[in-house]
């Protein structure tokens, strides 16, 4: 009785699949030229590339046959909050890894306590000062090696070479996490265009270069998202209708050179949600990522 | 004896294949000569001229869209697979307790009217042993996600969404 009770109780509470809508958001650039169109005399491409995730990050091209110099302290992102980032970041970053080795028999040695005695000072003495643990039987000595990220705040590119600004930002409004919250968020279908006055999300990049490291130019790339669509799924598993709306009110929506298209779905019963591992849950998004090209 | 070893055989290998159903097959219909591809991209079927193609997928991971490319175009268009959800746990449970409660029917009878030897033994422990190994290694595979897997089924039939979208302002033409 108890085995059946066991197998009955166990399978009362059945999870269920649940794709609650379809998400699509468009990115456009007024500064976009096809790669095929960038003339041969220009000094400088800067290509923006944004993933499924709304990640930006950037790749300068030196198109002239001196070495570039980017000033990055006066190289700036801004994702249309109101707030600039520069891409210098002065922050020294200290990673730090301690390395522990125990004894059970025997008696320790404290190497920090043999360098300080022997003279040994600055990087190697900071890597052999440690901590001592003294037991009757057991002893533990503790290592710690600390490095010091320093950014630099130019980046020099060789004539016609390739360099990435160093940086990655997070846009505000683009991505898959963005998409699955406006599907969440409202009960009824959304479909709305956006010009880059009126945008929910947009980007503004202004790169600042020099061919003889003392006139500085700048060349500004603005990117903004002039789409967003949320088809909910009106009927359980009738997941098809929901894209054909989006497809009927954007007949050219694989036409855009930067769209993703988004399934959320949840698994659970009539009570909680919880989230799907990606094993069983799939790849639920299809994306075009083209870079976007500006130059000068 | 050996009539009720093959029994007990027959019935797990029966509760195995019933727990292992991974892939289903259903039609997906559209312009013939559109080709179809998975999300990675690789092309698995071409609808043929009566307008219908038969794609079988694995049921594990789900699998939200395929693409559809006609003849004429070189756009891939999603189009999302819809499914229908049930609830399997409770059969396959009772499926478990079955085998459980006949085995050990079988144990117990086997020995009655025979005075207990090994080969009587050797019979139940393999019964009582195998049934409980069925039933843990199926409601071990009964997490919350493997019941969202077990649970849906892709509708029989499904359809493409080429004849709603325009690539380089022409409409796609079917």
């Amino acid at each position: 009785m108890l085995f059946i009770t066991t197998a009955l109780l166990l399978s009362s509470c059945a999870t269920y699949l649940d794709v609650k809508g379809v998400a699509y958001q468009s990115i456009r650039s007024e500064n976009y030229a096809d790669t095929k169109e960038i003339p041969s005399d220009v000094s400088i491409v800067v290509y923006c590339n944004i993933d499924a995730s709304g990640l930006f990050d950037v790749t300068i091209l030196n198109n002239t046959d001196k070495v570039m110099t980017i000033d990055r302290t006066k190289t700036f992102f801004s994702d249309g909050t109101g707030n600039s980032i520069t891409y210098y970041d002065p922050t020294i970053i200290a990673n730090s890894q301690s390395v522990t080795q125990g004894n059970t028999t025997g008696g320790s040695v404290n190497l920090g306590a043999i360098a300080g005695a022997v003279g040994v000072g600055g990087a190697l003495g900071t890597a052999l000062s440690g901590v001592t643990v003294g037991g009757a039987n057991s002893t533990a000595t503790t290592n710690t090696n600390t490095t010091y990220v320093i950014d630099q705040p130019q980046i020099h590119i060789p004539p016609h070479g390739l360099s990435s600004l160093g940086r990655v930002f997070q846009i505000s409004g683009i991505g898959k996490g963005f998409l699955s919250q406006a599907i969440n968020s409202t009960s009824q279908d959304v479909n709305n265009s956006f010009t880059p006055k009126q945008t929910y999300a947009s980007v503004n990049l202004c790169v600042s270069y020099s061919t003889d490291n003392e006139t500085f130019e700048t060349i500004v790339t603005d990117i903004y998202a002039n789409s967003l669509l949320v088809s909910k799924v009106r009927t359980t598993g009738k997941v098809n209708d929901a894209l054909r709306r989006i497809y009927t009110y954007k007949n050219d929506a694989l036409s855009e050179s930067w769209y993703l298209l988004f399934f959320e779905s949840k698994a659970g019963d009539s009570n909680n949600y919880f989230e799907w591992p990606q094993e069983y849950r799939g790849n639920n998004f299809y994306s075009e990522t083209k870079s976007f090209i500006n130059y000068k | 004896m050996k009539k009720q070893i093959f029994k007990i055989i027959a019935l797990l290998l029966t509760i195995a294949m019933l727990s292992s159903c991974s892939t289903q097959t259903f039609i997906v219909h559209g312009t013939p000569g559109t080709v179809i591809s998975n999300s990675n991209n690789e092309d698995i079927a071409v609808i043929d001229k009566t307008g219908q193609a038969n794609i079988t997928l694995e049921r594990k991971p789900y699998s939200h869209y395929l693409l559809a490319k006609s003849p004429n175009s070189d756009v891939k268009v999603p189009f999302a697979l819809d499914y229908k959800n049930h609830n399997r746990n409770l059969p396959n449970s009772l499926i478990c307790v079955g085998a459980a409660a006949i085995s050990l029917a079988i144990a117990v009878t086997a020995g009655q009217g025979e005075p207990m030897n090994i080969p009587n033994l050797v019979i139940g422990i393999v019964g009582v042993v195998g049934s409980y190994m069925a039933f843990i290694k199926i409601m071990t595979n009964s997490g919350r996600e493997n019941d969202v897997y077990r649970n849906y089924d892709y509708l029989p039939n499904q359809t493409t969404n080429n004849d709603l979208i325009i690539n380089n302002n022409t409409k796609i033409t079917e």
